[in-house]
């Protein structure tokens, strides 16, 4: 065999010049590549993560990390831009394996999840020591409720960085010209009067603006709103010793109803979505567009119009409650953590105090001050946003570099700063991050009309108390450490291969190697045999006996026997089958993208000059990376101004005077989905040609010798001639389907809507946002067998209709 | 009157498939079109929806720094050639692992016989269908255990064992194949070796076309894989580099749209050269039976 190899190669390349070419091309492109690793350096180096080096701010960190360089001369910053919250698999992987970044700047929110399971250090003893430094962190400058949230059980485990600050923002115009006083509303009356007073429709009886549209929002800012009102009406979550999430309460109710009264006015949260499509929100303001006339806006609210609308009249004011304003407001933001396995946690508070003095932030605004104007001109400027340092926050105010030049903005930036000691924090949990999600998700459900508030909030409620009580309840005392997982894995495989060669052997046994392709057969498969055994065969058993466990992946898993398979198929969690149906749904798109997919490659194989140039054409849309296509799309089905809604009304709406679907709403957004899939399917296209080309040319020459038209030779020869890749397409698109993540991920970024909630997403947020590995696995698991039976009815009845040529 | 009536026949269809093509293009580029003018607009103008044509391109003659300044400031804010240097390395070593192992293994599952096949073929099927996000951290800790944390290594050298889908694909391929073929190159004296790459492979050639595209793709826009396994900025690839453009505080859709704009371009030509394979087709010339 491997002389065979040797004989094939010295022909070959003795007679093709080309090939030595070419292989010393690819050698030459390789060799450099192989030196490739992480500079080394003599110097103590540092890690640090979820630093913005990117991007606008990207030479305003840069500056910080070269003064702090500066101060620290045998010290090398290496600053990387992931880690947080968004992308949590990073941050897990890099800390189960042992190489945690040295400090990390996280999501405030999250940090009780993460501290709970061990993953960051508390950070007491260094705020004991004596500092006298100018860079010293003294508890008293900084906002209490930033400091709180950082604090579980007694033990600082963070420092708050950066933060924000809510207040009742209001468009100036538009509350003149309906007659109302120049100041936000007082109470859920007022705010409920005013708001019919700013209502306006259209002929058409089009809601075309509205007051105050609380929770309008689909992302976690709809949860703020809620949280500001409950609060409003002193009321807080968590109640007792935080071991219990109280949803289910009477303030709460009183919430969800007086927003419910707002949305009558506007004719209900179809017709607001109309107006004003979330997703949009970031990008097309429509507050700036006067699309609603107040709402309870973060203090980021003055980078949008000192960037898009200077000359915006911005009123600000406190929320209103039930009785009276109320001044309380939520914040949110950022922290430095250092994990428990740093490298280096005294050089890690180090670049903490210096990140966190105003000195640092000076320099962080001077550098990205100074590439805005390089940008985009000298007029432009920056808003730097709040710090939790005071200090800081001091200093950025005192300079007159960094005000804003409208007036009213300037004076709605004071506002903010002497709400900021106001503001308040949501207790750290260890299910911190599901309380946001699960929270946003009811009232979305509760606006939608879906449900009842006790339904609703029934289910809320068990969803996150379920979380605690896995978390706080010790259940059993047999746990799985990572060695335990690791040889039982080896051993499992190494049996299953013996048994599997066993079997093999004494099936083949007197029959003689030689008849058979034993030996070259399993010689040719090796690659891939190899690679099962290394990098699939340990973690797919590993994976297996996870799913009988509640595994949060940075402490042992804890053996819970069935568990995670009764939560799952008992509908205890609701979203399982809600996400299964939907995947389903997409998976029965997949003949539809199949048959116009060939359409396209038998119009693509024609011949026709150009066709090359075609062919690109078509292929396009399969390349545009998801991140630009799912804002394509958004721009496309836009409620108003979107092109395919303007075709919509041209035609079908004038013809049936069926008025235009909202094409992201719950009940569209799934067939806008097929749709958006069949843009893509010049993917498919490929694999089709492929085929095409693949049906020997000899076969037409005889058909046509016979006399036969395009119609039957497409009958009587491409189309049986396809069946395999009609085969092929059919299975691996239907599993492709059940897998569909990527897509789904980008999309509910935008538009969090639980139609487009897909079955591998939400074992992707149990895994790695809620720690559910456990559960996670056992997802996957139920997903395996349900795929191994559609696969197996396909290949069994593949049999019937599949024709190979060959055979 | 007989040839008129054929030339006009012929010239005809050409015209309709012209048309039919032409159609069908105008709506699968028209999203790219926004795509690549977005790609010129400025932050004001793409907040307005109804600024269809971004300003600069409405004014003549052309000022060329301002209509690609979008395009400039991707490369100030990101080291892009790095990142593009990287992005086509990790694909390159990609396609040539996965046609050199696809091809034999898939030959092994397709036009050998021994024992074993059929049950090894089905769990090649069985391996797509459990998601890799569950197996995705075992993975993670066996490429951090021999050391290869932070290199680019992890991205690639899977490609070299051979992946169910092209394992899958070819295959299917292969068994279209008549059996004849390799009777042929038996009786000449031919090993598998060589029947491999001498007989089978340039029939395949289409086939290879399709899983280098498809891999190219999928290297190329490959997100999870970098994002867990890198953590140099010089060793990240263009989709987790580009991803940045936007964060929770709105994007940066010009620049974003100019770099994606930029990373498209390449696999276009790509494209547009792998086609050569597609349009050769298969001529079994000597194989009527």
């Amino acid at each position: 065999m491997l002389r065979s190899i040797w004989q094939y190669g010295k022909e070959r390349i003795g007679e093709n010049p080309k090939a030595i070419a070419l292989g010393l091309l690819v050698v030459a492109v390789i060799a450099p590549f192989f030196l490739e690793s992480p500079l080394k350096t003599d110097k103590r180096a540092l890690q640090a993560w979820g630093m913005p080096v990117i991007g606008d701010v990207r030479d305003a960190y840069i500056a910080c990390k070269d003064q702090f360089e500066t101060l620290h001369p045998d010290v090398e910053v290496t600053m990387f831009a992931h880690g947080r919250c968004e992308n949590p698999q990073k941050l897990l992987s890099a800390i189960v394996g042992g190489a945690p970044p040295d400090v990390l700047q996280f999501e405030r929110y999250a940090v009780g999840d993460w501290v709970a399971r061990g993953a960051f250090m508390p950070l007491d003893e260094f705020l004991a020591r004596e500092d006298h430094s100018e860079f010293a962190i003294k508890k008293e400058d900084y906002i209490p409720s930033s400091w709180e949230q950082c604090r579980i059980e007694g033990r600082q485990y963070a420092i708050p960085s950066w933060t924000n600050c809510f207040a009742m923002a209001y468009n100036r115009k538009l509350f003149r010209e309906a007659g109302l006083p120049d100041r936000a509303p007082r109470t859920w009356a007022e705010a409920l009067e005013f708001s019919k007073k700013l209502t306006e429709y259209d002929e058409k009886g089009q809601l075309v603006r509205g007051g105050w549209m609380p929770s309008r929002r689909l992302d976690v800012f709809c949860a703020y709103d809620v949280l500001h009102c409950v609060w409003a009406a002193g009321y807080d979550f968590f109640p007792g010793n935080g071991r219990r999430v109280g949803y289910d309460a009477e303030p709460m109710r009183e919430t969800c109803e007086f927003f419910r009264k707002l949305y009558d006015l506007y004719g209900g949260y179809e017709s607001v979505l109309r107006l004003a499509p979330q997703e949009m929100e970031r990008e097309f303001d429509d507050f700036l567009m006067g699309r609603y006339a107040m709402n309870v806006e973060e203090d980021w609210v003055l980078y949008r119009t000192a960037s898009f609308a200077p000359d915006f009249e911005l009123g600000v004011g406190p929320i209103p409650g039930p009785d009276g304003p109320s001044d309380i407001s939520y914040s949110g933001g950022l922290c430095f953590v250092i994990p428990t396995d740093s490298r280096d946690p005294e050089l890690a508070w180090e670049f903490i105090k210096y990140m966190n003095s105003p000195e640092a932030v000076l320099v962080r605004n001077e550098a990205w001050l100074a590439f805005i104007h390089e940008l985009y001109g000298k007029d432009h400027i920056v808003y730097s946003g709040f710090h939790s340092n005071q200090r800081v926050n001091e200093t950025v105010f005192a300079d007159p570099r960094f005000k804003l030049p409208n007036p009213q903005h300037q004076q709605a930036a004071e506002y903010f700063y002497s709400k900021l000691p106001q503001t308040r924090g949501i207790r750290p949990s260890p299910a911190g991050g599901l309380f946001f999600d699960v929270l946003s998700r009811t009232i979305r459900r509760y606006l939608k009309g879906d449900a009842t508030f006790d339904e609703a909030f029934g289910a809320a409620e068990y969803t996150v108390d379920k979380q605690l009580d896995d978390y706080y309840m010790e259940r059993t005392e047999l746990k799985l450490t990572g060695p335990a997982i690791f040889s039982f894995s080896v051993c499992v495989v190494s049996i299953l291969v013996t048994v599997f060669a066993g079997i093999v052997a004494w099936k083949s046994r007197g029959r003689g190697l030689r008849k058979t392709d034993t030996w070259a057969g399993y010689l040719m498969a090796s690659p891939w045999l190899f690679g099962f055994l290394l990098f699939t065969a340990g973690p797919i058993v590993a994976s297996i006996l996870l799913s009988f466990c509640d595994y949060s992946i940075l402490s042992p898993a804890r053996f819970v026997g069935l568990d995670n398979y009764r939560e799952a198929l008992s509908g205890q969690d609701p979203l399982f089958y809600r996400s299964l149906g939907n995947t389903a749904f997409m998976a029965m798109a997949v003949p539809l993208n199949m048959f116009v997919s060939l359409l396209i490659a038998l119009l693509l194989n024609l011949n026709v000059r150009g066709m090359r140039l075609y062919r690109t054409l078509y292929y396009i849309p399969a390349i545009v990376p998801l991140v630009a296509s799912a804002l394509l799309w958004q721009w496309l089905f836009h409620p108003q101004n979107g092109p395919i809604t303007a075709v919509y009304e041209l035609t079908i709406g004038k013809w049936t005077g069926i008025p235009t679907p909202l094409w992201l709403g719950d009940a569209w957004i799934k067939p806008s989905f097929v749709l958006m899939g069949l843009w893509g399917a010049g993917a498919g296209m490929i694999i089709w040609l492929a085929g095409l080309k693949g049906i020997p040319e000899s076969l037409y020459e005889s058909s046509s010798i016979d006399g036969a038209g395009a119609l039957s030779r497409f009958r009587f020869i491409t189309l049986p001639m396809l069946t395999p890749y009609i085969f092929f397409n059919l299975v691996t698109g239907i599993i492709g389907t059940f897998q569909m993540f990527t897509r789904a991920m980008v999309m509910t970024r935008d538009i969090p809507s639980d139609s487009i909630l897909f079955y591998v997403y939400h074992l992707f947020n149990n895994g790695f946002r809620y720690f559910r590995m456990g559960y996670a696995s056992a997802m996957a698991w139920i997903l395996f067998i349900l795929v191994l039976a559609l696969t197996y009815v396909q290949v069994r009845g593949a049999k019937r209709w599949v024709y190979y040529g060959g055979d | 009157m007989g040839v008129r009536k054929i030339l006009s026949k012929g010239r005809r269809t050409a015209l309709l498939t012209h048309g039919a093509l032409i159609g069908g293009s105008v709506i699968f580029l028209l999203p790219f079109f926004y795509l690549v003018l977005t790609s010129f607009m400025t932050q004001a103008e793409y907040v307005k929806l109804e600024s269809w044509i971004p300003g600069v391109l409405r004014h003549w003659p052309p000022d060329f720094a301002e209509i690609f300044k979008n395009y400039g400031t991707v490369f100030e804010m990101v080291p892009f050639f790095d990142f593009f240097r990287n992005t086509a390395y990790i694909t390159l070593m990609s396609i040539i692992g996965q046609v050199l192992s696809c091809s034999c293994v898939a030959y092994a599952f397709s036009r050998l016989q021994w024992p074993g096949r059929d049950t090894l073929f089905l769990l090649v099927l069985a391996t797509m269908m459990l998601p890799q996000q569950v197996t995705m951290i075992p993975v993670f800790l066996i490429f951090r255990a021999i050391g290869w944390y932070n290199t680019l290594r992890p991205l690639w050298a899977p490609a070299f064992f051979g992946s169910a889908f092209f394992i899958f694909l070819l295959r299917q391929f292969f068994m279209t194949l008549p059996k004849s073929l390799e009777d042929a190159a038996r009786i000449d004296g031919c090993g598998h070796i060589r029947t491999l790459f001498d007989i089978m492979l340039p029939l395949m050639k289409p086939a290879l076309a399709a899983i280098t595209v498809f891999q190219f793709m999928a290297s190329w826009n490959d997100f999870l894989g970098p994002l867990i396994y890198i953590n140099d900025d010089r060793l990240t690839t263009l989709s987790v580099g580009l991803h940045v453009f936007r964060s929770i505080r709105g994007a940066l859709y010009g620049e974003m749209m100019a770099a994606t704009t930029m990373m498209l371009a390449p696999v276009l030509v790509v494209f547009f050269m792998a086609q050569k394979y597609f349009v050769e087709g298969i001529t079994l010339t000597g194989m009527k039976e």
